[in-house]
């Protein structure tokens, strides 16, 4: 009987776990980061022409501790959106670098004194093409992925003509 | 001469309509590029690609042939970037490479 008895409580104990977490779309979210085939030098230079070629203006470098922050406008005929971006990187071995972004957005009207909080509709400023419009309203946290994987695409297409400038 | 011009017009309309469902070329240079050998001349690669190269660099001996632009499945409607790279020393194909992606698309809200 006792036997029966701790099945049960460890068959239950079991059922009642929390499932694990894969770590994607659960706020850590894994699509903000990305491993590139690179060394740190390469993937520096890597993200701050991105970002130039993103209209983006780099704002603080400290390549030491692996800290890019830079922020970009849009103008629309109403509002203007700015988006900031903070970076994250560093080299897990000789060819192989890390790097992770956290990127947020300011809707803001034209006309200062409405004391509105504006709407925008942006696209991506990268230079890989995407395709639909972002609707922003006030300001927060970019969370959608696909904006992520738009960066991390132009990210590897500049690092990818650069190796092929580099042979 | 009214009639020339109208019919001039009417031509030149259904071709536009037509070339923006077609296929872009670039889908043919993705394909022919593994024809493209080392060692093989510029006029040999431009027999061989449908397009003319969307830019072209040169620095010293070294010229950089660009061909880049994004295709669209007819199936699946996915877009897909392409862009391929070949780099000539002293006119000839020293190396040549390729980078895909798929296009992301952002929900309309």
């Amino acid at each position: 009987m006792k036997k029966i008895v701790l099945l049960c409580v460890l068959f239950l104990s079991g059922a009642m776990a929390e499932p694990a977490s894969n770590g994607i779309n659960q706020g850590n979210a894994s699509y903000k980061q990305r491993d590139v085939m690179c060394s740190l030098d390469e993937l520096f230079e890597g993200l701050k022409k991105t970002l130039m070629q993103s209209n983006m203006n780099v704002v603080t470098v400290t390549k030491e501790n692996g800290v890019l922050t830079a922020k970009g406008d849009q103008y629309n005929e109403e509002t203007i959106t700015e988006i900031t971006v903070s970076l994250s990187f560093k080299a897990l071995d000789a060819n192989t670098s890390t790097v992770a972004m956290i990127a947020s957005y300011n809707v803001m009207e034209k006309k200062s004194n409405t004391g509105q909080l504006g709407f925008a509709g942006i696209s991506l400023p990268i230079p890989v093409p995407l395709t639909g419009r972002y609707a922003m309203v006030g300001s927060g946290n970019i969370d959608d992925s696909t904006w992520y994987q738009g960066f991390y695409n132009s990210l590897d297409k500049v690092l990818f003509e650069e190796k092929m400038k580099a042979l | 001469m009214i009639k020339k011009v109208v019919s001039v017009g009417i031509t030149a309309a259904v071709l536009v309509g037509c070339g923006a469902k077609e296929q872009p070329p670039l889908a043919d240079v993705m394909g022919n590029s593994y024809q493209i050998t080392n060692d093989m001349n510029q006029s040999a690669v431009n027999a061989i690609m449908p397009m003319k190269p969307t830019s072209m660099q040169r620095i010293n001996n070294e010229e950089i042939w660009k061909y880049e632009g994004d295709v669209c499945d007819a199936k699946t409607e996915n877009r897909t970037y392409h862009n391929l790279i070949i780099k000539f020393v002293d006119g000839k194909v020293k190396h040549i490479g390729t980078f895909s992606c798929k296009l992301p698309v952002v929900a309309e809200k």
